[in-house]
């Protein structure tokens, strides 16, 4: 009786135990979880959270000293460049280190390791997979290779982290390695790689070549033509140098083949959001009271928890730089030293092109390459899954790069197989372009620094001391012919294969008279720039309020005036819209809702302010307006693009009778009247409703809703209704769930540089800290942190919160 | 049902006592630790992972975690018990005054 009664107390014991150490459903392992000894609880940081002021880290070579100023932001402070290196690697990863490996794992398409069996991550994971995302980090490694200096970077960062990661009892483990029950892996270099390419895919993967096809072949010329052109003018391009481009250029010898025409049925890929782009601009001592040149640089990216960027000093015997940093690569990305200072926008071009390949057979062995049948490298690529058997995807690798689509992915009912090529395939150095930045002392180095940058594009402002402004559309960009590669290509001939145009040919500029340059994804040159520019989308907004704005401010610019500028909430497309739209409704036959709309959107001033409700009765309207003028773009069975909200609101002004503004849905024939009409009183009976529930307001804070999440979607870890104006195509881009990620002001004074920061979220990946989320009031509010360029580890006393020093093991 | 056979076999037995005592024992320390961390960190984080788990506040998640740490302390606590007492009995086991 007693050993069934031990036997029985046993069973369950040892069933308890396991129950509450594995993961049941996706709740985590709750007696590890919830263990005060080594769970959740041990991540709670307090006041009193000891901070070793002496580490002893092996892998250094000499002692570093990191001073952390009140805003938490490091200062390091090495003897040479492989422990600064080092101690960014483990500096970062003390902070970051989850949602660096959380984002490496995205970027390599292991997501399913994490978070096990679910179609979504799967397929998220097949395309990253596809897309060659390991396929280009390992090319760029191996271009690393070549350039000692940054080979030595890249891999003390890494084994920085490793030290960090080393150091990690369970008690330590950040926050959501014991939510989701795993532990880290070791750091490589290949991960600071993919963490470049992550980013790449965000900034360089747009594009819509495939939807051209359909909608050439579904619409025609015409009618494609006017719904997305090359260009929207006027123009107010990055750099205006009309008659002025100075070389030579290479023409492309290419015969264009006919187009393929076809429409491609597949299921394709999700793309990333059109509004990553971004706002940087820099005006010269002519136009500031100082004399000075100030430069200012604001990325737009989707907002989450933890933050993209991380604040960092860097200080070396031949460098000392402070800025943006993006934890798992080294160095810092957007920045400035006591010399030079540097933002960067998305500078979009067509970087990626479809080529249609013809295989032999169904074997996929081989396929038709001028004339001949070519081999087809095949790759087998292992997707381990959490909890569940590991899946293999095979990947044929053409001449061109990997074929995404075929009859395993998302496929179509024809046998059709289209190869992608993409920029970021290539390998490219741009890692050892940003070392080089940061060491930049004046323009001539900034250029040279730039000539190691190919991808993913983006407009380099520039500024410095010796009172210098630039700008300098950088990327490796495909010479292309008229219309070349904005549409499918024919893959059975090498004639469409990428040359390119040679980096002194970009588009560039240097002091311009104007007194400022600036770049908001607009397009880049005039229409005298001698090759062919066609891209996803462009901007035509934030680049002419900000034009406008800095052509207007006379030669007393301060700091403060640039700060407004970086949170302005004009909304110039309303501006430019709104009285046409009034002028289109019939207002002697109105109800008391719509007259109530008229009244709100005829007072208003045009401004995204939080408690305007002008703002949002114009948005209630522009959205329904947008969804009726292209309601048969989203009901086509094939993919199609969506034209810009400019060219939207051209056609119905200039092309009212414009075919497309007929609603599907209707037996009568609309026109660009009607749907104005349609959308005002639809717009009407919305914002009454809303008027009445009495849970939220029409202000546009509450209208618009900007949220900030943690990167596993996790409810109770973000920030809901963020007080903060703006929206698309405003220079304060912030919309829902996207934004000025980092927003960054460097005044050039040669006594001294002066700068300021501001991000949507805190220093700290650690959900239990104060300092997970600290900035973002502030951010909202339009406030900066001062970034104090230390020249020592004592120079600023002051600011100093907490000094540590890091000495090596020996 | 099970739960049923357990009482019959704890109820007003020595193992009983031996189970309360892991219970109280461990619960009562995970809750002191948990209640300490959480007020040395302002429950900061106790209130996020309470929502995340369903519960109503961090004293809710508090209890839960001293629940969880009671039953491993009972259980275990009973099964020691249990095993030193059939290892005792077998001694004993020709004593007319043991059971």
């Amino acid at each position: 009786m007693k050993a069934f009664k031990f036997i029985f107390s046993l069973v369950i014991t040892i069933s308890l135990g396991y129950a509450l150490s594995i993961k049941l459903g996706s709740a985590p392992p709750l007696g590890n979880f919830l263990s005060p000894t080594v769970g959740f609880w041990q991540n709670g940081e307090s006041n009193e959270t000891e901070f070793d002021e002496h580490l002893d880290l092996e892998g250094l070579t000499e002692q570093v000293s990191v001073v952390y100023d009140e805003s938490m932001f490091p200062h390091i402070f090495a003897q040479n460049n492989h422990d600064l290196y080092f101690a960014q690697g483990y500096i970062t990863a003390k902070d970051r280190l989850w949602q660096m490996e959380f984002q490496t794992y995205a970027a390599a398409g292991r997501l399913s390791e994490i978070l096990g069996v679910n179609k979504g991550v799967q397929d998220y994971d097949r395309t990253a997979r596809r897309k060659g995302m390991v396929f280009a980090a390992e090319n760029f490694m191996e271009a690393m290779q070549s350039e000692p200096e940054i080979l030595l970077a890249v891999t003390a960062y890494t084994d920085g982290v490793n030290r960090y990661i080393q150091s990690l009892s369970q008690a330590d483990l950040p926050f959501e390695y014991k939510l989701l029950g795993y532990k880290p892996e070791p750091w490589t270099n290949l991960k600071a790689a993919l963490l470049l390419k992550y980013m790449a895919n965000d900034l360089s993967f747009g594009e819509k070549d495939l939807q051209n096809t359909n909608a050439l072949a579904l619409l025609g010329r015409e009618t494609f033509d006017l719904l997305y052109p090359d260009m929207d003018t006027p123009l107010d391009p990055i750099v205006s140098k009309p008659g002025e481009w100075d070389f030579e250029p290479i023409r492309r010898d290419s015969v264009a083949s006919p187009l393929v025409a076809e429409l491609i049925t597949n299921k394709l890929v999700p793309e990333p959001t059109i509004y990553n782009g971004s706002n940087n601009w820099a005006v010269s001592g002519s136009k500031t009271k100082s004399g000075n040149p100030i430069l200012c640089s604001d990325p737009h990216l989707g907002l989450n928890l933890p933050s993209l960027w991380y604040t960092i000093q860097l200080s070396s015997p031949d460098v000392n730089v402070m800025g943006a940093s993006l934890p798992g690569s080294p160095n810092v990305i957007i920045g400035f030293n006591d010399s030079i200072a540097w933002g960067v926008t998305n500078a979009q071009r067509d970087l990626v092109d479809w080529y249609k390949i013809t295989f032999k057979d169904d074997t996929h062995n081989e396929y038709k390459l001028d004339g001949k049948w070519v081999t087809t490298e095949k790759k087998i690529e292992e997707i381990k899954i959490a909890g569940a058997e590991p899946i293999y995807d095979t990947v044929l690798y053409t001449h061109f790069g990997p074929v995404m689509f075929d009859d395993s992915f998302h496929p179509s009912s024809e046998k059709k197989y289209y190869a992608l090529r993409w920029i970021a395939h290539d390998p490219s150095l741009e890692a050892f372009a940003f070392y080089k930045l940061n060491r930049a002392k004046n323009h001539a180095d900034y250029m040279a620094a730039l000539d190691y940058y190919s991808a993913p594009a983006q407009n380099f402002a520039f500024a410095s001391a010796q009172g210098d402004i630039a700008m300098r559309v950088q990327g490796k960009y495909p010479n292309k012919g008229f219309e070349e590669g904005k549409f499918l290509l024919d893959g059975s001939t090498t004639k469409h294969d990428w040359t390119f145009i040679p980096f002194e040919q970009n588009i560039m500029d240097k002091n311009p008279e104007r007194g400022f340059i600036s770049s908001a994804n607009q397009y880049p040159a005039d229409t005298t720039y001698p090759y062919y520019i066609t891209a996803r989308s462009y901007e035509s907004y934030r680049n002419r309020r900000i034009n406008n704005r800095l052509r207007t401010m006379d030669s007393s610019i301060v700091v403060e005036d640039l700060m407004e500028l970086q949170n302005d909430n004009y909304n110039l497309k309303a501006a430019e819209s709104l009285p046409y739209f009034l002028s289109v409704v019939d207002t002697l036959a109105l109800n008391s809702n719509e007259k109530e709309a008229l009244n709100m959107l005829k007072k208003w001033n045009f401004y995204n302010s939080i408690d305007s409700k002008g703002a949002s009765y114009y948005e209630a309207w522009w959205d329904t307006l947008y969804r009726l003028s292209w309601d048969e773009l989203k009901a086509s069975k094939v993919a199609l693009g969506y034209p810009t909200a400019y060219n939207t609101i051209k056609l119905l002004k200039d092309n009212p009778y414009f075919e497309l503004f007929d609603l599907k849905s209707s037996t009568a024939k609309e026109n660009g009247y009607d749907i104005i009409t349609k959308s005002f009183k639809d717009m009407a009976v919305v914002m009454n409703e809303r008027a009445q529930d009495s849970t939220t307001s029409l202000n546009w804070q509450d209208y618009k809703q900007t949220y900030i999440k943690h990167l596993l979607r996790l409810k109770p870890f973000g920030t809901y209704n963020i007080p903060i104006g703006g929206n698309h195509n405003i220079v304060n881009a912030t919309s829902e769930n996207h934004g000025p990620s980092w927003r960054m002001i460097v005044e050039l004074d040669p006594n001294g540089v002066k700068a300021y920061g501001v991000y949507p979220g805190g220093q700290s990946g650690n959900p239990g800290s104060v300092h997970y989320d600290d900035m973002i009031d502030d951010w909202a509010a339009g406030k900066y942190f001062n970034l104090y360029l230390m020249k020592a580890p004592d120079s600023e006393p002051n600011h100093t919160q907490v000094q540590q020093t890091l000495n090596p093991l020996n | 049902m099970a739960g049923a056979a357990l009482a019959t076999i704890i109820v007003y037995t020595k193992g009983f006592y031996s189970f309360l005592a892991g219970f109280s024992g461990v619960g009562g320390l995970w809750f002191f630790l948990a209640n300490s961390l959480d007020t040395a960190n302002q429950s900061l984080l106790s209130g996020k992972v309470a929502a995340l788990l369903g519960l109503e506040s961090s004293m809710q998640l508090i209890l839960a975690t001293a629940l969880v740490g009671a039953l491993i302390g009972g259980f275990s606590s009973l099964t020691g018990s249990l095993f030193a007492s059939m290892l005792k009995k077998e001694k004993k086991s020709n004593s007319p005054y043991h059971e």
